[in-house]
């Protein structure tokens, strides 16, 4: 699952557990960022002096040091800057703590910039011999020989006098300079020193003239903030396609997308519709189910072909029709005249009764792109199926494959013969006279039923490999066998054209691994995603149709039923 | 079937994200004083290059390595004493995710690569407070399989902002901020297969641009300074998402003509608080600790329909979320940090059915959780470089146990190493 806030940014991450000087908030309040030359730290109540970085901070006691050509600044989070000059040594008294900001100047020259303050608050300068207190203003203090201490004032008012308190406070303005000596009295104000006036103002000394990279940082900051919170959306979407299963990734790393819709064009009508894309092709298939009576708004697809019990079935399936495509071929498979056919099973165990449809015809044809449609099979359950014989007539894959290989498919249709007197599978009457107008009223067209009615189909096989080698195999070999793959050929002997349809379908699990005999056996097909189905045909020349669908969908009903 | 180059989306309305920018430079030229140069300006720049390893338990592709890279520049104007204009522009590149980017999907295989330009402009009306605007473009390029090339990525995104905020700031209430934000989120490569496909499909009516979506944002956030070591930040927003081509599913599978419409409310708090400096023998260490909460919120009008067994979900989008986590940032002797951090969070869809191991549905509704524990250390190297080591691993589970196309219960974990400048 992945987080709709996480509380770490995915971008740009590898530092966000590293907030010192990063996050708002009280680890910046009084920052040190070095400028030049040497600068270094003493800890409060310690001895030894360390080298700074820029993401230094001063606390109460603490100790700054610059060298020859050293320059650093301390910031403040209110905005108030001190710029530290060589040769200077400042100690910080208070360090925004009742947000009072004190420093002693021991050595030195210091230059402050100070926004204008708050109530309550209290910028002061202390020297050996004087303070400064401010509100809101830019001066520079400088500590002479003998605790000497100068003070200029570029912008606004400072109050200055003697830390003994021997004499009275002055008001030094912009543009004046007051010297305070030791034992003596403030200087007469005198003009702010030349060099001190063409000096770049204290923020603008420490700072590049644009904007404080601080304010870079804390907006790009805020931009990656919001931008996070804003693509968590798209990210939410990302992952709602996958987790409704409509973005997968092939056995060979490619992509498929799968979607799958239902469609009720009437009352009595329920259709599936599956659409896949892959290698920049996209197949589709449809599945409709032709009802007795009217459905109902949530249908039980699995209930209109199986019922437990010895109830009557309210309702059907009368017919279904499945068509695959490639959006210009297409294989049709189709059934009609489906009726409930009740079925009671006696074993050891007891009787089981149930109900299930059975449809009088099966019919396959294939259709190239621009061609008329051909009819592969036509297939009549036996009378014995018909008339309830369940077990005698049902196929049993697993037993079936171990005798010759060969799957014959649809479950539950084993033995087809020819209607009518003599008649076996692949018999010599013809398929004819099918219009591809008449094709399209299958199930409506009473002539062409009949006519079908008395047609037979032609050969059909399921035939299974593992890992590409044809049965028979060895139990062994069956269940070690990693790919299965299960080929129905229709061919039709007496066409002149002789064409024939190849239906190769194998699953795939999530990750694209293809589910063997055994997984398939041991019913672990409930947990595969992709139902493959790959058509070829000598009809299409060279084209084929290749279907991804979810397992359930598009299986047939009665295999439907078995994993339901 | 040919996948159609990306498309480029420019909304309309997006033409006028550098409104603001320019009619505050314009601004800029007459509250300038005479003689006062035209602007400075400060460079930005920020990169990081680092490289790693992602597993994610039980997917045949891990574990998965490979670089990741991330570049920031910001030339930073300042146009007189009022306005500043912050042009940005970024690019990452990665080929190795983070924990929590391994969604449930686990394709580990992807690369992925984003580009934004930006403008950002931020006028002073007094000292305290300032007005801010911007507008920005993104595109974001994503291979997940092997045969999408860039460009052609089935989720690339593009998105286009732009917003207003009001900033005020203060002694203890450092910073408080009201926004409005607007903005169009387009996957030009993502389009509904029904809609495309040329038989069957064309009369589902699920929409074409389905993930296409336009979002209105409003924000409230502040920065409060609780004491001289104590602050917390907290936000509010809004986000009202409307689908312009998405249509909803109803009871019967089929798709109505009403679209789809999401309202999304997210809050979060931080706290940090940092500790006093302890001096030790070997080392002094310095301390942040921070405590992170979050919750959010989604109801959506759209609904769900399981077409493998025909069942119908209303609701089934909504949800809400909650996270917390501690995390606490330590310092030696002024060089060596490092974080540890821990994440829980939980996710409770409102109607989402459970389903087992088989996909059948059962009573109760999804609910996720995930732990995610973090370890960064960071170095010094020179000034402004440093190393970084990160290290991450997250457990996460739900009593959702249908996994056939995503993984809802896993483990995963990361680790990369490198460098970071900041200049």
């Amino acid at each position: 699952m992945r987080s709709l806030h996480g509380l770490y940014r995915g971008i740009g991450f590898l530092s966000t557990l590293l907030v010192f000087g990063a996050v708002a908030g009280p680890a910046s309040a009084l920052n040190v960022r070095r400028i030049d030359g040497r600068t270094e730290i003493k800890r409060s109540g310690r001895t030894e002096w360390r080298p700074v970085d820029d993401s230094t901070s001063l606390r109460e006691g603490d100790s700054l040091r610059t060298g020859p050509k050293g320059k650093a600044e301390l910031r403040m989070s209110e905005g108030h800057r001190l710029s530290v000059r060589e040769k200077t040594t400042v100690t910080v008294v208070s360090g925004g703590k009742g947000l009072q900001y004190q420093f002693r100047v021991i050595s030195g020259r210091v230059r402050a910039f100070v926004r204008k303050l708050a109530a309550k608050s209290r910028f002061e300068i202390r020297t050996p011999l004087a303070v400064a207190a401010v509100r809101g203003t830019e001066f520079e203090m400088e500590v002479l020989d003998r605790g000497t201490s100068r003070l200029s004032v570029i912008e606004g008012v400072v109050s200055f006098k003697d830390l003994d308190g021997l004499f009275n406070e002055v008001s030094v303005v912009k543009g004046q300079c007051v010297t305070i000596e030791p034992n003596q009295a403030p200087k007469p104000p005198e003009p702010v020193p030349q060099d001190i006036l063409k000096e770049k103002p204290a923020e603008a000394a420490v700072s590049p003239p644009g904007p404080p990279k601080e304010e870079i940082e804390r907006e790009a900051g805020l931009d990656g903030d919001r931008n996070f919170r804003q693509e968590q959306g798209a990210n939410n979407l990302k992952e709602g396609v996958y987790q409704e299963g409509k973005a997968l990734i092939d056995a060979y790393g490619k992509r498929v997308r799968l979607e799958e819709y239902v469609l009720r064009p009437t009352a009595t009508q329920f259709a599936f519709v599956a659409v896949s894309r892959r290698d920049h092709r996209t197949d589709a298939t449809r599945l409709d189910i032709f009802a007795q009576n009217p459905l109902p708004d949530v249908v039980d697809v699995k209930g209109l072909f199986y019922q437990e019990g010895n109830s009557n079935m309210l309702n059907w399936a009368v017919a279904t029709q499945r068509i695959a495509t490639n959006g210009g071929d297409w294989v049709k498979e189709w059934r009609s005249d489906g009726t409930p056919v009740f079925y009671t099973v006696t074993s050891p165990a007891g009787a089981h009764e149930f109900s299930q449809v059975v449809f009088a015809h099966w019919f396959v044809e294939a259709k190239a792109e621009g061609q008329e449609p051909v009819l592969l099979s036509h297939w009549i359950p036996t009378s014995a199926f018909q008339l309830g014989n369940y077990e005698a007539t049902k196929i049993r894959d697993e037993n079936d494959l171990a005798s010759d290989g060969a799957q014959d498919l649809p479950w539950g249709y084993k033995d087809f013969v020819g209607v009518g007197a003599g008649g076996v599978v692949g018999d010599d009457r013809l398929i004819d006279g099918f219009s591809a107008a008449q094709r399209t009223q299958y199930f409506t067209n009473a002539t062409i039923n009949t006519k079908y009615n008395i047609s037979e189909g032609f050969v059909r096989t399921a035939r299974l490999f593992l890992d590409g080698a044809p049965a028979p195999f060895t139990p062994e070999q069956f269940q070690a066998a990693r790919e299965t793959v299960v080929t129905l050929n229709y061919v039709n002997p007496l066409a002149a054209t002789n064409p024939d349809l190849t239906q190769t379908s194998f699953r795939l699990t999530d990750d694209g691994r293809r589910l063997n005999q055994f997984d398939i056996a041991q019913g672990n097909l409930k947990n595969d995603i992709n139902f493959q189905s790959v058509f070829n045909s000598n009809l299409f020349q060279g084209r084929k149709i290749d279907l991804v669908t979810s397992p359930l969908t598009f299986r047939p009903p009665d295999e439907r039923r078995q994993d339901q | 079937m040919i996948r159609r180059p990306l498309r480029r989306h420019f909304p309309r309305a997006a033409l006028g994200i550098l409104l603001f920018p320019g009619l505050a430079f314009g601004f800029s030229l007459t509250d300038r004083p005479a003689g006062e140069s035209a602007f400075h300006w400060t460079p930005y720049f920020s990169a990081e290059l680092y490289g790693g390893q992602s597993t994610f338990s039980g997917d045949s592709q891990s574990p998965v390595s490979g670089p990741n890279g991330s570049l920031l520049f910001v030339p930073g104007f300042r146009l007189g004493p009022r306005l500043t204009i912050l042009p940005s522009f970024s690019a990452n590149y990665r080929q190795t995710r983070d924990v929590q980017e391994l969604i449930g999907g686990g394709f580990l295989t992807q690369k992925q690569s984003d580009q934004s330009a930006a403008v950002k402009a931020l006028w002073a009306l007094t000292d305290r407070w300032k007005f801010k605007g911007y507008g920005s473009f993104k595109q974001e390029l994503v291979q997940e399989s092997t045969d999408e090339k860039w460009g052609q990525g089935l989720f690339d995104y593009q998105k286009t902002a732009a917003g207003l905020e009001l900033e005020r700031s203060g002694m203890t209430m450092r910073s408080f901020r009201a926004g409005v934000d607007l903005y169009w989120v387009a996957f030009p490569n993502f389009d509904s297969l029904s809609a495309d496909a040329q038989q069957f499909g064309g009369e589902v009516n699920a929409g074409t641009h389905v993930l296409d979506y336009r979002s209105l944002d409003g924000t409230l956030s502040t920065d409060v300074l609780l004491s001289p070591r104590t602050a917390v930040s907290a936000t509010l927003a809004a986000s009202d998402r409307r689908f312009g081509d998405q249509n909803l599913v109803q009871v019967d599978g089929t798709y109505a003509g009403t679209l789809r419409h999401d309202l999304f409310l997210f809050s979060s708090a931080a706290l940090r608080r940092q500790g006093p400096s302890r001096e030790f023998r070997w080392a002094t260490v310095d301390s942040v600790a921070g405590l992170d909460l979050s919750a959010a919120w989604l109801n959506s009008n759209q609904n769900n329909y399981d077409t493998s067994r025909t069942v119908f979900n209303n609701d089934y989008y909504d949800y809400v979320e909650w996270t917390a986590g501690p995390r606490v940032s330590l310092r030696f002797n002024q060089k060596l940090s490092v974080g540890l951090g821990a994440a829980w969070s939980r996710r409770r869809y409102g109607r989402r059915p459970v389903q087992d191991a088989d996909g059948t549905y059962l009573s109760g509704n999804v609910t996720t959780t995930a732990w995610t524990y973090r370890v960064s250390l960071g170095y010094p190297l020179m000034e402004h470089l440093d190393a970084v080591l990160t290290g991450a691993y997250q457990d996460a589970s739900s009593n959702m146990k249908y996994e056939s196309v995503y993984r809802y219960n896993y483990s995963s974990a990361s680790y990369f190493g490198g460098l970071s400048l900041k200049i």
